[in-house]
């Protein structure tokens, strides 16, 4: 048995009560010469029995009423019979559900997956518990559904399998915002979750703040965790990186790039079948594999030449998680590198966009997209290849988000040090204080990185001409957890171009500007030019030839206009931007989704970190050992705790009733 | 002479004396006293109350023969009638510890006793029978033979209000000697608290009724003793020298009153069974009220 309230269970020390009372009584005697002794001995003689036993009755009940007092209000959780028998009324059940890939491993029980053996068991506490309402609320949807019978949680659509990964913080937030738009007054919070570390980013900042406003809410929340921790000992899965058309004079053929992980203390090594389809044929052939990750790059199959745009699957043999056994991609002749260039007033002129445009080559022309801070959060970023912010770094919390989830898939950014400073940062990283030179003198730059990155010299050895750059005004760079790498540098050791790594993409601060009172960077735009196109070519690389996306990272409202042709086939549309599979687009041509890569491959944490996470908040793992475990469910029982009391009183009171003497009815003829 | 008189008027209330003023005290079995007086007697006498006619033998007083039986019968018969005599009044009083027992504003029993046997022996004498007092106390049985004289009424007094209740003086013992002791039918009143195993009382008793003697016993009780309400634990003293006694008496409550009405079941079961005339009294009621329901209940019944 636990407790909501363990600190009041220092009121058990009040059992003391009675028995003190008792013993003062005892001393509290008075002292009197009696003549009926006679009687008083033989009434003490037939007393050692039943009476004497019942003076300790009535001290035995009172003190179980104190204590049953005092672990009622210490509010008692129980499983089984005990919570069963002690349960009240609940008013709001919240149903947290984690639909991640993770979470269609197989546990065994009756074939079913940990998302379906939790939904079973919260649909059997909530049979048991019959609170007045019960809400859903999933990783996909992130809005409450209300429903009427536990077991339609078992056919909703909003419980099937998923393949975006969840965002802990954010669903604990909006079920918090519910209970306090909604008062139940009393209320449980069921959380179905395999407890995936990258899932509950228990260093969001998301955590302190419902922490901080959980207090504020005035009703009576109890937080239930159902871990599903369950792992397999052998995984394995398939992950389809890069997919290409190539063409040669009389043929068309795709290239895939393949991943296969491998995880679990049992690892197979050697052959292994894999089907390869593609529009819709389906070939198999095998591949080898060994270690924790095998990359197959340049798996070929012929197309047919005419078709420039097409999809497929890879599918390897299942196992207990299925999620991972299969992978989406499509494919689609290349396009132009795009930027897309935030600035103060969202002109589009200016040296950055001259850079951006022409292509080193001189071969295409490079797109380019204007616009303003607060237009950029409507705008579809996944087909930009390098983002450059002329602007003060953003403040906005969502905004930050989004920047980082582009650069975390690839995307490239640049963040240029602007005359206004917003104070705010950037994965820790902010522009600081101005820094100018002595009158007409400018600052020299001694050191800058030339083996690679952006600063490098040209593939002919020659160096850029970056310690020729006039730079009179920079921004010092300040940072807080990530250390950035510094590509260029200052005589006096600060940084003039510096970067961060965010996944799989990059993010680079200058920290001085184009106009002339800063530096020549337009002027002298050698460095400049190559600088961004560098960047554009990095972030072209990873995008290049990729239809294919994971999922949750399209708008749940573009993605449900497409038509899912292969994939889930009962997976609701308005779901399509997490269900793994081919969409064909509304312009013809054709999208893979993918689950997560984060899911599959990230830890578990224990469920003490998650505890710990929790801070004060009132958490009770269920089946964690305990005697809860058996049952799979925990209620409430200061009810059970406040019977007990009103027996022990009534026990008592009977017990201080002065029993039927025998030859009652003559007492009142006794001084006759 | 004055510290007498005060002796006597601690004992005797003058309203209760009033009280009972026209309820003189009878005998319900013949006495035989020693002066003429208004109990029958179990001898023929000279009363107004006819009792038989009888053969006329040589020798009988031929004063007494009845006249109109020879004329009727040609026969002489002699005119019998009913003898009356004074009593003899022996007052019983326990004097044992436990007597000196009292609460609140109550008298211990022992004054109360003292009081019901100081009126009912100037209720005797008043009316010319004997008044003598027994007092059983602690080592010793103090005896006063019954005399008519006023002046013993003050004697008696004297001895009751010096005497302190001690000891546990064996009750029904002092009885049997008593009984052996006085030859000829008395009166006897006793008054105790009863506070022992009363199965030697029925020896007691019928002894006291083979030797034709009228008994009388108030059994004299504190309204606490009764009741036994306590609402602490206490520590009891036992006024006859016992081991003292600490208990929560809600606890023994119960045990204690049936204990206390089984004894007196028991009491009353014997004393009924030797046809002992028994009043069980407390301390907290009125002593005219006890004898005066005691004396009339005593008078003989009119026809």
């Amino acid at each position: 048995m636990s407790f909501l309230q363990p600190f009041l269970l220092w009121g058990l020390a009040l059992a003391a009560v009675p028995i003190i009372i008792h013993l003062i009584h005892q001393r509290r005697f008075r002292t009197l010469d009696w003549g009926a002794m006679y009687f008083l001995r033989k009434a003490k003689q037939q007393a050692k029995g039943m009476a004497r036993l019942k003076q300790w009755l009535i001290l035995a009940m009172r003190t179980l009423a104190v204590l049953a007092l005092a672990l009622a209000i210490s509010r008692p959780l129980s499983g089984g019979w005990i919570g069963k028998a002690g349960a009240g009324n609940l008013p709001l059940a919240i149903i947290l559900l984690d639909r991640s890939p993770s979470m269609e491993l197989n546990v065994g029980i009756d074939n079913s997956t940990k998302r379906e053996a939790g939904l079973r068991k919260i649909v059997e506490a909530c049979e048991k518990l019959k609170p007045s309402r019960m809400v859903l609320l999933d990783n996909i949807n992130m809005s409450p559904v209300e429903f009427v019978e536990p077991s339609d949680l078992l056919t909703l659509p909003e419980t099937g399998p998923a393949d975006d990964q969840t965002h802990w913080p954010s669903m604990m937030q909006k079920a918090l915002e519910y209970i306090s738009a909604n008062k139940p007054g009393n209320c449980q919070i069921w959380i179905c979750s395999d407890l995936k570390e990258n899932d509950w980013d228990l260093s969001n900042g998301l955590w302190s703040s419902i922490k901080d406003e959980f207090p504020n809410l005035n009703d009576n929340i109890q937080i239930l965790l159902l871990p599903m921790t369950q792992t397999s000992p052998a995984n394995m899965g398939v992950h389809v990186t890069n997919a290409r058309r190539v063409t040669s004079e009389n043929s068309a053929q795709v290239q895939l790039d393949l991943k296969i992980t491998q995880t679990g203390e049992q690892m197979q090594e050697g052959e292994v079948p894999i089907d390869i389809n593609v529009n819709g044929s389906t070939s198999r052939s095998k591949i080898i594999v060994s270690g924790r990750e095998s990359v197959l790059e340049g798996v070929t199959i012929d197309i047919d030449p005419g078709q420039t745009n097409g999809w497929g699957w890879v599918k390897i043999p299942s196992d207990r998680l299925t999620s991972d056994n299969s992978s989406y991609f499509s494919y689609s002749p290349f396009k132009n590198s795009k930027t897309l260039l935030t600035n103060k007033d969202g002109s589009a002129n200016g040296p950055l966009v001259w850079v951006s445009e022409s292509s080193p080559d001189g071969s295409a022309e490079n797109l380019v997209q204007v616009t303003t801070a607060p237009n950029f959060s409507s705008l579809d970023v996944n087909d930009v290849s390098l983002i450059i912010w002329d602007d003060p770094l953003p403040e906005d919390e969502e905004l930050k988000d989004q920047l980082a989830k582009y650069a975390d898939g690839g995307g490239q950014l640049l963040f240029i040090a602007s005359e206004v400073s917003s104070g705010a940062d950037f994965e820790g990283v902010t522009f600081g204080d101005i820094v100018s030179s002595n009158q007409d003198d400018s600052l020299l730059i001694d050191n800058w990185k030339v083996e690679e990155d952006l600063l490098a010299h040209s593939l002919d050895g020659a160096p850029l001409p970056v310690g020729e750059l006039k730079i009179r005004q920079y921004r010092k760079l300040n940072y807080s957890s990530q250390v950035p790498i510094s590509l260029a540098r200052f005589e006096n050791g600060d940084s003039l171009l510096s970067k961060i790594n965010i996944n799989n993409g990059f993010a680079y601060f200058l920290t001085t500007h184009m106009r002339p009172t800063w530096s020549d960077l337009s002027s002298n735009g050698i460095v400049l030019y190559v600088m961004v196109q560098r960047a554009l070519a990095q972030g072209t690389a990873v995008k290049k030839g990729q239809n294919f996306r994971e999922a949750g990272e399209i708008e749940q409202s573009i993605a449900s206009q497409w038509v899912r042709i292969a994939g889930s086939e009962t997976a609701p549309s308005t779901e399509n931007a997490s269900i793994a599979g081919i969409y064909k687009l509304s312009n013809g041509e054709f999208l893979a989704i993918n689950r997560s890569s984060m899911e599959v491959s990230s830890p578990s944490l224990s469920i003490d970190s998650v505890e710990e996470g929790f801070g004060n908040l009132p958490l009770q793992v269920i089946g964690s050992g305990n005697e809860e475990a058996e049952s799979g469910i925990v209620q409430e029982i200061w009810r059970l705790f406040l019977l007990v009391m009103v027996i022990a009183l009534v026990l008592e009171a009977y017990f201080s009733l002065p029993t039927k003497r025998v030859g009652d009815e003559d007492s009142s003829r006794r001084t006759a | 002479m004055a510290s007498e008189k005060s002796h006597l008027d601690g004992l005797i209330d003058s309203e209760v004396i009033s009280k009972l003023s026209h309820l003189p005290l009878f005998s319900k079995r013949p006495m035989q006293g020693s002066v003429s007086g208004r109990h029958q007697s179990p001898f023929r006498g000279s009363s107004i109350e006819f009792a038989e006619y009888r053969k006329y033998v040589p020798g009988d007083d031929t004063r007494r023969l009845d006249w109109r039986a020879y004329g009727r019968s040609d026969r002489f018969y002699l005119k019998e009638f009913e003898a009356d005599t004074n009593l003899r009044c022996y007052i019983v009083v326990d004097a044992s510890g436990s007597m000196g027992f009292s609460s609140g504003d109550n008298p211990s029993k022992f004054k109360f006793a003292s009081r019901l046997a100081a009126t009912m022996a100037y209720i005797a004498i008043g009316q010319g029978d004997a008044a003598g007092l027994t007092l059983l106390r602690k080592g010793k049985i103090l005896e006063l033979p019954p005399k008519r004289k006023p002046a013993h009424l003050r004697l008696l007094a004297e001895k009751l209000a010096e005497t302190e209740p001690a000891g546990e003086p064996p009750f029904a013992k002092a009885l049997h000697e008593l009984a052996e002791k006085v030859p000829q039918r008395a009166f006897f009143l006793l008054l105790s608290d009863l506070y022992f195993d009363p199965e030697p009382l029925r020896e007691a008793m019928d002894h006291l009724r083979f030797a034709k003697h009228d008994v009388s016993l108030f059994q004299v009780s504190d309204p606490v003793e009764v009741n036994f309400s306590f609402d602490r634990p206490m520590r009891f003293v036992d006024l006859e020298e016992g081991p003292d006694m600490l208990t929560d008496p809600q606890v023994i409550k119960n045990e204690y009153l049936n204990a206390f009405e089984s004894h007196q079941r028991d009491v009353k079961k014997i004393l009924s069974e030797t046809m002992v005339d028994y009043q069980h009294i407390t301390t907290d009621q009125d002593l005219g009220d006890i004898l005066s329901r005691f004396l009339a209940a005593r008078a003989p019944k009119q026809v």
